[in-house]
Formats: structure tokens, sequence, C-alpha cells
């Protein structure tokens, strides 16, 4: 019987299944073999499939496959793969049944700043696209365009980049997710990533608001960091 | 008759132990406003050993005053008090020079902080867990739950090593592999290690090093950050995966020896 939904995980798939009046949820490893006892969730007549996502707890630091080398006075645009949480979900009217929280896999951190001063982030490897490509994306990873924009008058490579995700919204374009696009200008040894609050496409549709699109009002807004940019040096440990 | 005290001196009596208790009320209102309201702030802006010690510098000093205001309700003369405290001073100073002098230390080390209540240093080659900065030592409680007391003067004149001060910290692990093992074999099978490994940071990268053409072996230095927090559980989790791997691989870890050569 075909499942009513597949879900692939970093080293497991979730099957939802319909067995007699019950639906039921099956681990499958990679290799095919159901690893794990079949949960009874609900009779699933009437529910749509929703994924939503979210943000992990901090900004990732992430390291591209192969450096993107922008000559001089040029600019470059690439997608990378920032990852996130995502709940699937069965949906009925108002009620609505979790399924699987997707957490990306092999997360690891990194620190970012000078030795003595700097903070801890997450830490991500991403291939390098030129363009976003639906196969590509894992469950938990959303594309990131990127706009490297050389202002100085030497070639300038960028092998990795501290994205604040919150700041991002998430759109869904033809079934593939993007993110708003970020802008990183190279000049005189900085860095400055500016995060635009433009969708990636005409039409696409939002899924998740960046953190800066949320109105905010009276102290609230006071008391919140404003990270419209990020400004930074490139560092050297030595 | 004569020998009962007159009203106006009951009246008078009562009116000193009226006064006397105002002053150690004040006291006791004075003190705990003080902690309450203006170091709270101190102790989140400054850490919790500055503000132990202006507490007591403010504690100390609010019941001296009211010692000598009580004593001076009592009648007693506080001009002579004083001058004979001088001169008792002048002879305690002569004793206490190695107090005072753990007195002034104390300031400085509260004006240079190198070191906070809760943080694991070295002082002098003592290690432990900062409990307190006070007046005149530093206390320490040692890995090994002992307590030791290190006059302020000591602290500052020792090299202090601080292990709290900074998040990140790195590992150094020094391996020996054979003199017929792969270099290269060996570098590549102890950094996959290190990089399928979460509790190790991705960045500052970590790095392995040729360090030394040894007698029995070839010497790699493994160096690895960590959070700071994770340095124990790191390091031992390092050594141990580095020989389990390098076991898997069939690279061996050489005992030391000597080769001998006969002569025909």
């Amino acid at each position: 019987m075909e499942p009513l939904k597949t879900i692939e995980v970093n080293d497991y798939s979730v099957k939802i299944e319909k067995v007699g009046g019950g639906v039921y949820k099956v681990f499958v490893e990679k290799n095919g073999n159901e690893v794990s006892s079949k949960y009874l969730i609900y009779d699933f007549d009437g529910y749509e499939f929703i994924a939503t996502p979210s943000y992990l707890d901090k900004p990732v630091l992430v390291k591209f496959d192969v450096p993107v080398i922008v000559g001089p006075k040029k600019e470059k645009k690439v997608y990378i793969l920032l990852p996130i949480e995502v709940d699937i979900a069965a949906k009925k009217g108002h009620d609505e049944i979790t399924i699987e929280n997707i957490k990306p896999d092999n997360l690891k951190d990194a620190w970012f700043g000078e030795l003595h001063e700097g903070a801890i982030y997450y830490y991500y490897e991403s291939n390098v696209f030129g363009e976003p490509e639906a196969g590509k994306r894992r469950e938990s990873e959303v594309f990131v365009p990127v706009i490297i924009k050389n202002r100085d008058h030497e070639q300038r490579k960028l092998e990795k980049l501290l994205i604040d995700s919150y700041q991002l919204s998430i759109y869904d374009v033809n079934g593939i997710w993007i993110s708003e696009k970020v802008e990183v200008v190279v000049e005189d040894n900085e860095i400055i990533v500016y995060y635009s609050d433009e969708p990636p496409e005409r039409g696409a549709r939002e899924i998740k608001r960046g953190e800066v699109n949320i109105a905010r009002k009276g102290l609230e807004r006071l008391l919140r960091r404003n990270l419209g940019k990020i400004k930074t040096r490139i560092f050297n440990y030595g | 008759m004569d020998k009962l005290p007159s009203v106006s001196r009951i009246i008078g009596d009562i009116k000193i132990l009226l006064y006397v208790v105002l002053i150690w009320f004040a006291v006791i209102i004075i003190v705990r406003l003080v902690k309450n309201r203006v170091l709270r702030g101190l102790r989140e802006s400054h850490g919790e050993h500055v503000y132990q010690l202006i507490d007591k510098i403010i504690t100390y000093s609010v019941y001296t005053v009211a010692i000598i205001l009580t004593l001076n309700a009592l009648g007693v003369n506080i001009a002579s008090l004083i001058a004979a405290l001088g001169l008792f001073s002048v002879a305690v100073g002569f004793a206490a020079q190695t107090s005072i002098s753990n007195l002034i230390s104390g300031i400085f080390l509260l004006i240079d902080a190198p070191f906070q209540i809760g943080d694991a240093v070295d002082i002098g080659g003592t290690t432990g867990i900062v409990l307190s900065i006070d007046l005149l030592s530093t206390k320490l409680r040692t890995f090994d739950n002992i307590f030791i007391r290190i006059p302020n003067e000591t602290v500052l004149k020792s090299n202090i090593k601080n292990y709290a001060k900074f998040d990140i910290r790195r590992i150094e692990a020094i391996v020996g592999i054979s003199y017929d093992d792969d270099v290269s074999k060996a570098k590549s099978v102890i950094m996959n290690f290190i990089k399928s490994s979460s509790i190790f940071l991705a960045e500052p990268e970590p790095m392995i090093l040729v360090q030394e053409l040894a007698d029995s072996s070839v010497n790699l230095s493994v160096r690895v950050w960590v959070k700071r927090t994770d340095f124990l559980s790191a390091k031992d989790y390092l050594v141990q995966g580095i020989k389990e791997e390098l076991d898997k691989n069939g690279i061996t870890i050489p005992y030391p020896q000597i080769v001998v050569h006969q002569g025909k």
C-alpha cells in the first residue's frame, strides 16, 4: 500500500500509512528496514499535511564546500543551505496533530570572533549552488540566496558566512523553500552582511516571517537589538 | 531617700537609652538598605567579589560610627579614647604590617579583578575554585575538595592563571606513532574522528602537526578547541578516541625501544 506521506529525516524516514481504520507512523532505516514499532496516531480522513519551519536558537556559521571567488568590483549570486527545524503535522480545521519534529543532524558548534572575544554559533557545511534545486534540499534545510559584492580592487574569496537566521523570512517558491536574500559587501578587509526583506521571487508564498519584519512597539522595540546588518572583521586565528 | 535617683536623672537615662536604641535601629536600616538597594546593582554589574568587599567595608564603617556614637551617648570621652586608640593603633600597626599589606593588596585585587568568585584559577601553583575574595585573603576550594586560604599579598605577587576568563580553550594531545606507520594516514584517521565529534569546535579549525621525530616514535601534536565547560570531558574523549581509532586502523603507538646493532 502506498503511504500517505513519507518524510525523509536525517538517517531514517518516517512513513505515514493507513491500515484498516487507523493511521500508523513507521520508522524506516535507509536500507528499508522498519526499525520501530508502529504507533497509531489518528484516523486521518480529511486531514492535510503541513510543514512549519522554525529557526535554530542561535545564528549559524555556514562553511561553503568550495570558496566563492569574486573579481574586483564584481558581484556574484549563489545559493547556500541553512539548517532549520521543521514540524510536520496533520491538520483538519483547528485540529492539529504533530507527526514529526525534524532537526538538522551533525550540527557542530563553532567560535566566531577573536579568541578572547567572540561567541559560539552553530556550524554547518553547505554546498554552493548556482540555482536552487528541489532535490538538493533536505527537509530540514532552506535555500538562502547570497549576493556577494566585492567593492575592493582585488579579487576576494568567501569561504564561510555567519547568518542570523532570525532575520530571514522563508518563502515557498514552486515547492522549494527559499529565504530572503542576504547581501554580503566586502570592502577594505571588512564584511558587512545585509538582510533584505523582499521575497526571493514574485508570487512567492511566505511561510515563515523573519523577526525584523515583525512590527514591534514601545519597550519591546527599544530592548531588541537591531540586527538589520552585521559588520565583522575577517579573523585570522594564526 | 538621698540615695534614690531623681526623676530628672531617670528621664535623662531613658533619653540616652532611647538615643542608643535609635542609633542601632538606624544602623540596621542603613545596612539593609545599602545591601538591598545600592549593592544589588553592584553585584550584577561588577560581580560577587566586588559586592562582598564593598558590603564588608560599608558594614564595618557603619558599625564603627555607631559604636562611637553609642560610647559618646554613654558619656565616654571620645577624644581621649581616640587619642588612646591612636597610640594603640601605632603599636598595632607595627604588629599588623602583614595584615595591612594584605588589606591593601585586597583593594588592588578588587581594582585589578584578575578573577571572580566561582572561577577556576591557579594562584602560584595552587589550583581551585575561588570561594571568596575577602579584605585579607582569598579562599579557594581545590578540585579534591580542600579549603585553602591565600593571603591577598601572596595572591597579588603570584602568577595567576584564570581558566574561566575565556569561553573556549585549546586541548593539545601528543600522540606517538610507529616509524613504520604512514603519518598522513594517521593524521587523516585522527582528523576524521575529530570532525565527526560534536564536542570539538569546528572553528577555530583543529590542527595536527608532526611535532618531533622522537627516539621511538613520530610524535604528532593534536590540537582542538572546545567550550571551556567541556574541557575535561573533551580531553578524555579526545585521548581515548584517538587510541581507539588508531587501533582500529592498524596504526601502532609504540613502546620506548632501543635498536641494538650487533657487530660481526
